[in-house]
């Protein structure tokens, strides 16, 4: 009868594991293989999977950093939604004036939400944040709802036109990043591409990072990173967003700016969410 | 005999498994839309109301991060708020679209949390029939717009979701077209509604058996399997009415969260009661009682439309016959299966209190958070 209990208490936590309730972030390109010359939009896409996604809308003030890593070093990312036909435009426009691999990189600045009990311990578990769910657990805070500060740490390739070399992601020294591996052209059907979840620039193991792609989105998969920060998917030439999601408990200035900032409450918890999306485009 | 043991233990497993993702109940989220004609040269005036944690991931709204959004906040992002309702939300009436103007938006405290209430104004033609046409359902497959509209044919409400985002203004009022709409919103209520399929399939895991002094025997025939359903069922809908006829009168208003509370008790006292051979005597006050709280929580929710007393009836009505169908549907599935694996000795001995263990805890698990 033991076995049987721990059996059905193993098959609970699994049942747990597929709950699906936390938004995706990510910057979706108007084109991932542009030419040479060619303006391109690209949005902050949200929605509950990857793609089709509704548009963030941001302000200056919203966005820390949104340029893009190109041949000719680095580029702003302008014509935001702010400056634009209100609604209608994208989030950033941009021109890739040469042939070659750019890197779109966006931060926006930190946000603030509270959830629910239920609705912040969903969200943990979706998104694999074991540590958060033990310590609530260990200070009786699971019935309490989830006060976070959260930004996000966004990234997508892009080419234009013929690149001229292979086509490899490379780390931009993001507080949290995805990073792949692995080279993103010539690929075969269903090759294993690696990827690496970097924290302050350092490996982070015992992440849970999802790759979803467009043509199948709620059909994700799903890993742990291992202590190099390592995963490795088995991907198909489609779109993909690969994502993570780091949680530490929120610091004490972070606190300090929440309770200064008139409220009652504070942040208790601290979120960084990463992403990288791009093209796997068929072998030539 | 150990090689059985561990068929059974697996069996029980995958079954739970494939159950999936119920220690989570359903929290689809809306907004409420009313509209008004009643204004001269055509204007049509409207009120959206937003939670706030609903648009929070596309307009960030709390500036200084105090976990609330104050007015002056919201005003400082008053154009992004205003895209978004232009953006995801169309109004048109003898088809030819109308004009919006955001005139006014206020953050809002209702029963279910912090809103961002938009009024809004929109240009139309002098008359004609309106239509509204919607996609603000913030990425969320689930997401629902709750349409309340008053017209000079009368009272009109819907339900618009991602999968049916367009309302067109009948010829008058109907019942049975506000009915049809929710019909379908409840069914997909209970779809996604891991309370309701858990405590359907409690109530299921012994109809296909009756109690002895000895324990558990097989039921003779089916027959007597449907007709102990079929009393359950009506029970249920008796509950689903008085609560119906409770709510639509103003009679009794309850708040949401001892209401979700219940319910969620009410799985755990289901799953308990399924241990004992009690629950062939139990399973009909349970539903009873499952049906009427039930009916209450979404009483509450169609109260943030402003409807009030009978024009309440239709939405009630549908909804609560689309949670029946839905939940019959379950049960015609789910039947034939267990009749067919209710022969085998595990299925007093550990299906049912296997289940009955695992669905009391997700049960308990939903009393604590919704606390």
């Amino acid at each position: 009868m033991s076995k049987i209990l721990l059996a059905l208490v193993c098959a609970c936590c699994l049942s747990r594991v597929q709950l699906a309730s936390a938004h995706e972030f990510w910057l979706q390109p108007s084109n991932f293989r542009p030419a040479a010359g060619q303006e391109i939009s690209v949005d902050v896409s949200v929605s509950d999977v990857f793609y089709p996604g509704i548009h963030a809308l941001l302000t200056d003030e919203d966005i820390v950093k949104f340029v893009a890593h190109g041949p000719g070093g680095q580029t702003p990312v302008t014509a935001k939604v702010g400056n634009g036909p209100i609604g209608k435009s994208s989030v950033g426009k941009i021109t890739l004036p040469t042939p070659g691999l750019y890197i779109l990189e966006f931060i926006d600045l930190t946000r603030f939400s509270q959830l629910e009990a239920l609705t912040f311990e969903r969200y943990l578990e979706e998104k694999g944040l074991d540590n958060a769910i033990a310590v609530r657990k260990q200070q009786g805070e699971s019935d309490k709802p989830g006060r976070e500060a959260w930004s996000h740490f966004l990234k997508t390739i892009v080419v234009a036109g013929d690149p001229g070399r292979e086509i490899r992601d490379h780390a931009l020294g993001l507080k949290l990043e995805v990073i792949c591996d692995s080279r993103l052209d010539a690929r075969r059907r269903d090759d294993t591409l690696s990827f690496k979840i970097l924290y302050q620039g350092a490996p982070l193991k015992g992440a849970l990072v999802t790759a979803s792609r467009r043509t199948a989105p709620k059909d994700k998969l799903s890993m742990r990173t291992d202590a190099n920060g390592h995963v490795e998917f088995k991907l198909s030439p489609d779109e993909w967003m690969i994502d993570t999601v780091h949680m530490i408990a929120a610091p004490n200035d972070l606190r300090a700016t929440a309770i200064t900032g008139g409220g009652p409450q504070a942040a208790r918890w601290r979120s960084f969410w990463a992403s990288l999306t791009f093209e796997l485009s068929p072998r030539q | 005999m150990r090689a059985n043991r561990s068929v059974q233990v697996i069996s029980v497993v995958v079954a739970i498994v494939l159950l999936g993702g119920w220690v989570d109940a359903h929290d689809e989220g809306h907004s409420v839309l009313t509209l008004d004609t009643g204004g001269s040269s055509g204007a049509v005036s409207g009120v959206l109301k937003i939670p706030i944690i609903d648009i929070e991931p596309i307009v960030n709204l709390d500036a200084n991060g105090d976990f609330t959004v104050s007015q002056p906040e919201l005003e400082h992002k008053s154009e992004l708020v205003r895209a978004v309702v232009i953006d995801s939300l169309e109004i048109e009436r003898s088809s030819a679209p109308c004009k919006l103007l955001v005139e006014d938006m206020r953050s809002i405290q209702l029963e279910s949390g912090p809103h961002v209430s938009v009024r809004f104004s929109a240009q139309c033609l002098a008359s004609g029939k309106l239509g509204v046409s919607t996609t603000l359902f913030f990425g969320h497959s689930a997401y629902s717009v709750l349409l309340s509209a008053r017209t000079a044919h009368g009272a009109f409400d819907s339900v618009l979701t991602p999968a049916n985002r367009i309302w067109l203004e009948p010829d008058a009022p109907s019942w049975w077209s506000t009915l049809r709409r929710f019909v379908s919103n409840g069914m997909h209520h209970v779809l996604i509604g891991y309370d309701h399929i858990a405590f359907v399939l409690l109530l299921l895991l012994p109809s296909v058996l009756r109690p002895t002094r000895e324990g558990w025997v097989r039921v003779g025939n089916v027959r007597q399997s449907m007709s102990y359903l079929a009393r359950i069922v009506t029970l249920f809908t008796i509950a689903h009415s008085i609560t119906l006829a409770l709510a639509t009168t103003g009679l009794v208003r309850l708040p949401a969260r001892p209401i979700e509370v219940t319910i969620a008790v009410s799985i755990v006292a289901a799953g308990l009661v399924n241990l004992t051979t009690y629950s062939a005597r139990m399973g009909a006050p349970l539903a009873f009682g499952f049906g009427l709280v039930h009916g209450f929580g979404f009483a509450n929710v169609l109260v943030e439309t402003g409807n009030q007393g009978l024009r309440l009836v239709p939405m009630l009505a549908g909804f609560n016959i689309g949670v029946e169908v839905a939940q019959l549907a379950i049960v015609f599935t789910a039947l034939p299966v267990l009749v067919a694996t209710c022969r085998l000795p595990a299925y007093s001995r550990i299906l049912i209190p296997g289940l009955s263990i695992v669905l009391a805890l997700c049960g308990a698990v939903w009393v604590v958070s919704r606390w």
